[in-house]
């Protein structure tokens, strides 16, 4: 029997979770007890920073990355965070897939410098822009202090608004007694979950698109010495998770937070197309570019090729893909 | 090696290294790296300790803890503590235990505005300990009495645990942290009352001051207008929305530290008391982040071998009457609480006994507030009592398992607020549902 | 022995300076974060980023200042029951073990913070901030750390446990 560790830094209901408990019951199930995973959420044995090491150096075997937390070890990766360049999840899904396996530097970083195979992408399906107060258009953001990190501060700063760097434990209560106007970049589920909404009950998708790649890994020579019949299990669940479970799982979950976040008092707003319009040209494609100038020419990589092919992907993907937005879930039912 | 007695093993080793007088993070860190080798090996161990010390120190919130430390260090020497208690002495000091129980007051005023244990411990031990030694306390009861007090931070609203166990869960946020404030009341009542018998019982530890007038009293009180001044700055900021409870200690040394520059008895040797200030925080500020350093490594290799898990796992599958699986899981939590975190206890158990708790039909409030109660009786039980920790870091006078023995009064009393809320559960619900409707 | 005091002093009041210098920076940084939110609506860039790694700065920095001051909580109940002869040899063994303890953390924290200044490593926060020299510091602060505990302990061994040394130079009162 094969036993191996499935490490988190989120917690067990937390959106990627949703995917990452159903590949690993599939895989428990799928090979009759050759394989046990004993499983740790929110970061209780490696702590938020440390999952793409122990993955690396084998101290877990399996663990979720969000690329965010590792901005100096996976500035390939990098590559494929922005907003407003796309609208589905499920395509961004296929989008990193695609990339993945057509961008050898790409493939390198994960195989070669960290040692540890993608098992499947998978990310933080969608983010609204989460304010105390309502607003009617992008103007209105201009000079409140919205919690956000990353590419997501960017966003803020882009469309006029103070990005608030924040500890996520503080960030309830910086709502509740005002320090902060809103938060950017939490995703809709998390958001849900911790009740944000409770202070700052007005959700705007403000056309920004899919939030945040993630991606499930294994430690490479974990994954190699396997037993043949156990990676093709492993092969065969992640071809069904790209082959419609994702979007089937996602889909399900969404809508039943919508249904939560409305009993609860959330209003779900959108915003104008022109405004969308308005937002993206703020944010694109100086976004993009701040990553070509900055992090693929430090790490040596072709970064047009790498965006040529996140483009052709995102071409062939996004006009098909499904997963609906919080926003549209509400407006359908 | 039989992975089943490495838990036995490395408990052991924690007591035996102690004894030894090895300091306590080094004890702990060794313990629990002897368990890691157990169970895997030393080229695990060495590799899953490479970020360990950096990942348990680079916490923005834990920044809370120098910071506390300071301004009580600064208004220790400004004399702003001694004024506050000389109006607790006024009021309070002819009771038997009297300033131990203005000090389980402030520390309720302090949870007020501080949603961390470790600094409410911190801030209130600076300035009460010395005092109460002054006074003619007894070294177990004031460190007791400060170190118990520290736990009403995490009850008593602002939050952190509160928040976390409402996202862990899905429950309401507002409503955990609404539901946090009588029972954190309750527990203040429990404590005073505690300390009353155990001071009339032992006069030496408890010296009783003359009863003042209250024309005297009320000069006194006057007098403090410097910690009316400090608690506003601290207080106001965070209810008014200007600052996080972290920038609230910033802004509590620094004007502590305005508070000491113009105080003219101090200005001979000011240099010396400033920088003594920063040297005593820093040394504590050391000992507390090791000691949690070396109790990371023990609480990874218990994570690792899934000893919370199967524990609560066992209680949960043991078919007892409803009342009586709540009534366990609760218990399980004091043996672990003796070595894990409160974070880690609940990211760990929260999970596997929320849902047996919720389809028993128990309210998930009332779960939530006697779990945060079990885990902060966690901080003050040894071998692993961070608050504990941090007031014999704080009085140095007072040997460790003196400080642990004081606690270990407040751990009864615990027990017993833990019993009323048990069995009375409204104390708990009445307040978010009457806010909430 | 007196000359290995003096340069051991001189390093923990050299690196406790520097620590020193760290928390002063939390409390004015922060301080002054505050103000300019409250008069201009923005905060100051990176002083939130910066703050976490003062922290580490302050704790492994400080550590040697800690060391010298005896605030590294323990157990001394049961040691000073003991005879002086043995209980130099326990307390001795106590720090010994404090020692193994510091370098235990100083090795695995040193191969750390090599990988780190390899990718001079950063954090992105609201701003991009170097964090690679923290680690280093961390590193020499673990391994200075371990040093003076281990001649801590062979002081003690050899020559007995110094009396109130506690006394002797400013420790938390
Ligand atoms: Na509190
Ligand atoms: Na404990």
């Amino acid at each position: 029997a094969t036993s191996l560790k499935f490490d988190s830094y989120v917690s067990e209901t937390a959106g990627p979770s949703w995917i990452d408990r159903w590949y690993l019951d599939e895989l428990e199930k799928r090979t009759e007890g050759e394989v046990n995973i004993r499983r740790y959420w929110s970061g209780s044995l490696n702590k938020v920073g440390e999952h793409l090491a122990a993955s690396r150096d084998g101290t877990s075997e399996m663990t979720l990355i969000s690329p965010g937390y590792y901005q100096a070890e996976l500035p390939v990766t990098r590559g494929l965070e922005w907003y407003f360049r796309m609208n589905r999840a499920d395509a961004l899904q296929q989008v990193c897939r695609d990339v993945y396996e057509q961008f050898d530097p790409l493939r390198a970083e994960w195989e070669d410098r960290h040692r540890s195979k993608v098992l499947y992408w998978t990310n933080w399906n969608y983010a609204p822009m989460i304010l105390r107060e309502p607003i009617n258009s992008i103007e209105d953001i201009k000079g409140k202090r919205i919690r956000a990190y990353g590419v997501s501060a960017d966003v803020v700063e882009a469309l006029g608004g103070t990005a608030i760097p924040m500890a996520a434990p503080e960030v309830y209560q910086a709502l509740e007694r005002g320090i902060l106007d809103g938060v950017y970049g939490f995703d809709f589920v998390t958001a849900i979950a911790y009740k944000l909404h409770e202070t700052a009950p007005e959700f705007y998708d403000i056309g920004d698109g899919p939030h945040a790649p993630a991606t499930t890994i294994m430690n490479k020579q974990v994954y190699d010495g396997l037993p043949g019949d156990v990676r093709k299990v492993s092969d065969g669940i992640v071809d069904e998770i790209y082959g419609g479970k994702f979007s089937a799982i996602y889909e399900e979950i969404l809508a039943k937070y919508v249904k939560i976040a409305e009993a609860e008092g959330v209003t779900l707003h959108t915003i104008p197309d022109d405004q969308k319009a308005l937002a993206r040209e703020l944010v694109q494609p100086a976004q993009v570019n701040a990553w070509l100038d900055g992090p693929a020419k430090q790490a040596g990589i072709d970064g047009e090729k790498m965006q040529s092919l996140i483009d052709d992907a995102i071409a062939k993907y996004d006009a098909k893909a499904t997963l609906k937005r919080p926003y549209e879930i509400s407006q359908a039912s | 090696m039989d992975p089943n007695f490495a838990p036995y093993i490395a408990v052991a080793m924690i007591f035996v290294l102690m004894a030894l007088g090895t300091p306590v993070f080094a004890a702990l860190a060794l313990s629990g790296a002897a368990g890691i080798i157990m169970v895997e090996d030393l080229h695990f161990l060495m590799t899953r300790l490479k970020s360990i010390s950096y990942s348990t120190t680079a916490v923005y919130t834990l920044t809370i803890i120098p910071l506390f430390i300071l301004m009580g260090s600064f208004a220790q020497h400004a004399e702003v503590g001694k004024k506050l208690f000389d109006v607790a002495s006024r009021w309070v000091g002819h009771l038997p235990g009297g300033l131990a129980m203005a000090s389980i007051l402030t520390s309720a005023g302090f949870a007020a505005t501080s949603g961390s244990s470790v600094a409410t411990a911190a801030t209130v031990g600076s300035v009460a300990i010395p005092e109460m030694k002054k006074a003619g306390y007894a070294g177990s009861l004031s460190a007791g009495a400060v170190a118990a007090g520290g736990v009403l931070g995490v009850l008593i609203p602002p939050s952190v645990l509160l928040i976390f166990y409402a996202a862990l869960t899905e429950t309401s946020a507002g409503k955990m942290l609404i539901a946090g404030f009588l029972p954190g009341l309750l527990t203040m009542f429990v404590f005073m009352v505690g300390i009353y018998i155990i001071a009339r019982r032992g006069p030496a530890r408890a010296a009783v001051s003359p009863r003042a007038s209250w024309g005297v009293a009320v000069r006194e009180t006057r007098k403090a207008w410097q910690v009316a001044v400090l608690f506003l700055v601290v207080m106001g900021g965070i209810y008014l929305g200007l600052v996080t409870p972290t920038e609230a200690g910033a802004l509590g040394a620094f004007v502590a530290f305005l508070m000491l520059l113009s105080h003219r008895p101090s200005w001979p040797g000011m240099m010396g008391r400033i920088v003594e200030s920063f040297r005593s925080t820093i040394d504590t500020t050391v000992m507390i982040l090791f000691t949690m350093v070396g109790a990371a490594i023990f609480s990874y290799f218990l994570t690792l071998i899934q000893v919370p898990n199967q524990l609560a796992q066992a209680v949960v599958q043991s078919g007892l009457d409803p009342y009586l699986i709540v009534a366990m899981l609760l218990l399980v939590l004091v043996p672990l609480g003796m070595f894990l975190d409160a974070f880690s206890m609940m990211a760990i158990t929260i999970p596997i006994m929320f849902p047996a708790v919720q389809s028993l039909g128990f309210d998930p409030i009332w779960f939530g507030i006697l779990t945060v109660k079990m885990c902060e009786i966690g901080l003050i039980t040894p071998p692993v009592g961070l608050n504990v920790y941090v007031i014999a870091g704080i009085d140095r006078e007072t040997p460790l398992p003196e400080v642990f023995k004081g606690a270990f009064w407040f751990v009864l009393m615990e027990i017993v607020t833990i019993a009323i809320l048990f069995a009375f559960p409204a104390i708990i619900t009445w307040l978010p549902r009457v806010m909430s409707s | 022995m007196q000359f290995l005091n003096r340069i051991l002093k001189w390093v923990s009041d050299v690196l406790g300076a520097v620590a020193m210098l760290f928390l002063a920076f939390l409390m004015f940084g922060i301080t002054l974060d505050i103000i300019t939110r409250a008069v201009t609506g923005s905060p100051i860039s990176g002083v939130f980023e910066f703050t976490e790694l003062a922290l580490v700065m302050i704790v492994f920095l400080g550590a040697g200042w800690t060391q010298r001051d005896d605030a590294h909580i323990r157990v001394t109940v049961l040691t000073d029951k003991l005879p002086r002869r043995l209980r130099s040899g326990v307390v001795g063994a106590g720090w010994g073990l404090g020692a193994l303890g510091l370098l235990m953390l100083a090795i695995p924290a040193t191969n750390e913070a090599i990988y780190s200044i390899s990718i001079l490593e950063f954090r992105w926060g609201y701003i991009k901030i170097p964090i690679w020299w923290t680690k280093a510091s961390l590193a020499i602060g673990l391994w200075f750390a371990c040093i003076q505990m281990a001649v801590q302990s062979l002081q003690t061994l050899l020559f007995g446990e110094p009396e109130q040394q506690a006394g002797t130079e400013p420790g938390p009162t």
